[in-house]
């Protein structure tokens, strides 16, 4: 590819990165130290006893939640419309502008390859 | 002596809680190097990549229970960092755009980062690279430097190989387009 080529003959491929004395040989026990410190700060969670009114005020909360999901399905169902259009072929993506293609990456990672690991990854860890 | 990397036994030294802690600190050296460098590729400076290895390792950690196999270790942590990344990237542009100080270019600021050993080329790339919208910036770094495949890019990233080779090719396109401008 000739502008690749134009690259490479500028810059190269070399990693012009480096670190700090030692930072991979240290990295681990320093990590684990602060995994058990973390682990040591934490605390069982009290049991609490909702009121009924606090109830009435978590059911509220859930049915927000629920709304807003269906909300967010609406939309994807109808940015599935708006892609349906687009063969998923190398050709159709090259046309798209940057803000095109950055949306299109990231409706097939809300619905388009979404796997049981990516759920239970999203549920867990994704802020 | 050095134990012989078998992820299977890793991951089922991980499940058990009498070995849990020795298997996700085997984990992390086997891993640490490779997701370092391609946090910091995305985030330039050592101190920002320090943060967001430490912070993918600790919601590693914490999400173990979730990880059942079914994905190999390597994707599903390269998911995580890419996750952190990302936001990461969100939060540093957000406040940016709010302390305007802070947006110092990035060939500036490599300029006088001890730990950036490259001339001032090399520090027009970051520019260009930091450039590009954070999704393309993370797919040329795995294509040009790493020489990831775009299907094991693809089933990292959860996104289409045709989508992945548009967005390299927009991102070659406009470095080089940097590179002839300032040439």
């Amino acid at each position: 590819m000739e502008n690749e080529e134009l690259i490479s003959k500028y810059v190269g491929q070399d990693n012009p990165f480096r670190t700090p004395d030692g930072y991979f040989e240290s990295f681990t026990d320093r990590l684990m130290q602060r995994i058990q410190q973390q682990e040591q700060s934490e605390k069982p969670a009290p049991v609490i006893t909702l009121s009924p009114w606090r109830r009435a005020m978590r059911w509220s909360a859930a049915a927000v939640v629920a709304a807003l999901c269906i909300a967010g399905g609406t939309y994807l169902y109808v940015g599935a419309d708006r892609f349906s259009s687009l063969a998923r072929t190398e050709q159709s993506y090259e046309n798209l502008s940057d803000e095109q293609l950055d949306e299109a990456l990231d409706y097939e990672i809300a619905c388009g390859l979404v796997d049981n690991n990516k759920i239970s990854y999203y549920l867990t860890v994704a802020e | 002596m050095k134990v012989e990397w078998n992820e299977d036994e890793v991951v089922a030294a991980l499940h058990d809680s009498s070995t849990r802690e020795r298997a996700f600190t085997r984990i992390v050296d086997h891993y640490k190097e490779r997701l370092y460098w391609q946090i910091r590729r995305m985030v330039v400076s050592h101190d920002d990549a320090d943060d967001v290895l430490q912070n993918v390792f600790l919601k590693a950690w914490a999400a173990i229970d979730n990880f059942r196999g079914e994905a190999k270790l390597s994707t599903w942590l390269f998911r995580i960092a890419n996750n952190e990344t990302l936001n990461f990237l969100e939060r540093k542009r957000q406040a940016i755009s709010i302390d305007d100080e802070g947006a110092v270019s990035v060939a500036a600021r490599l300029e006088s980062d001890p730990y950036f050993d490259g001339d001032e080329t090399a520090r027009q790339l970051q520019e260009a690279i930091a450039e590009l919208p954070a999704k393309q910036r993370q797919v040329f770094l795995l294509k040009y430097f790493d020489e990831m495949k775009y299907e094991e890019m693809s089933s990292m990233l959860g996104t289409s190989v045709g989508a992945l080779k548009a967005s390299y090719h927009h991102a070659v396109k406009k470095i080089s387009d940097f590179f002839t401008a300032h040439d």
